[in-house]
């Protein structure tokens, strides 16, 4: 089975998430700041690597995990993709993508605006960290929401 | 082998193209007309967020669809390849996109526009049947 993690930009919520879910992040405890700071493609992605498919790792399972954004059009992808997919003639595919648009926090969307499209990354990034571990608790939720019931995420 | 061609807010250009694909004689003064018809006997129930359907099969037995929405045209092909590429292993399957955005009315365009768009959707099928080749002597 082939995973994605899906946000706006790629960039924040979906890498917190894909490297929550590949154990890079604690389960047990709130991360410290620098763990999330520290993440590949965490506040790394330009507005270029949106629809780009970001390898993270694989899972315990051997299945690779990606990162991706869409922008505001992650509906629109979704839908398309899955109907793409189940054409006839193409072979069935097992994809998992699971959505974290709903979890961006306010100041997951301000921190990452002063960041990434003020170029003001010492302000910005610290905030959109901060953000994730107020609302880390959610994060983990969907995490373990996907491990419990994986059907319900495939395309 | 599948080939889907995407245009963005209108299925227009990707209705001609595979029009294009499918008969490639067809000359552009019969291709409006032909289009219009296909699509009125095709029309898309409202609600849905894309358009997609089979168009038909081509004479090198490639079976050609047809796909809308408002997505943009990159952002698509680069998501739907990497998806393919990665999750289709040795499958064929093409995406290809209708370059341009246009907003404009195709079905009652004039005849320079006409002329002007056809020689896009010709270059399109062109590079499309090219890249199909290829995938296929991979």
């Amino acid at each position: 089975m082939m995973i994605i993690f899906q946000c706006f930009g790629g960039t924040h919520t979906s890498v917190v998430a894909a490297f929550i879910y590949l154990g890079r992040l604690p389960r047990t405890r709130r991360p410290r700041l620098e763990e999330i700071l520290s993440l590949p493609y965490f506040d790394r992605s330009g507005s270029a690597d949106l629809g780009k498919l970001h390898y993270a790792g694989r899972d315990g399972k051997g299945n690779p995990v990606f990162i991706l954004g869409s922008g505001r059009w992650g509906a629109g992808i979704r839908a398309m993709a899955a109907a793409l997919l189940r054409l006839e003639g193409y072979p069935p595919a097992e994809v998992a993508l699971i959505d974290c648009l709903p979890l961006v926090t306010l100041p997951v969307r301000v921190g990452g605006f002063i960041s990434q499209r003020l170029g003001l990354t010492a302000v910005g990034r610290p905030l959109v960290g901060r953000g994730f571990l107020w609302n880390y608790t959610r994060l983990l939720e969907l995490v373990e929401h996907f491990e419990r019931d994986p059907a319900s995420y495939l395309l | 082998m599948i080939i889907v061609y995407y245009s963005r807010n209108s299925p227009w250009p990707a209705l001609l193209a595979a029009l294009k694909h499918c008969r490639p004689a067809l000359p552009p003064e019969e291709a409006w007309p032909a289009a219009a018809a296909w699509l009125q006997a095709h029309s898309c129930p409202g609600g849905q967020p894309y358009f997609l359907r089979r168009f038909g099969e081509s004479s090198d037995g490639d079976t050609v669809y047809l796909m809308s929405s408002g997505v943009p045209a990159p952002l698509l092909m680069r998501t739907m390849n990497g998806l393919f590429e990665l999750a289709g292993g040795d499958s064929k399957l093409l995406l290809a996109a209708f370059p341009l955005s246009w907003r404009r009315r195709w079905q009652h365009c004039g005849s320079r526009r006409r002329r002007a768009c056809w020689r896009e959707i010709e270059a399109l099928v062109e590079r499309t049947r090219l890249q199909a080749e290829l995938m296929k002597q991979r």
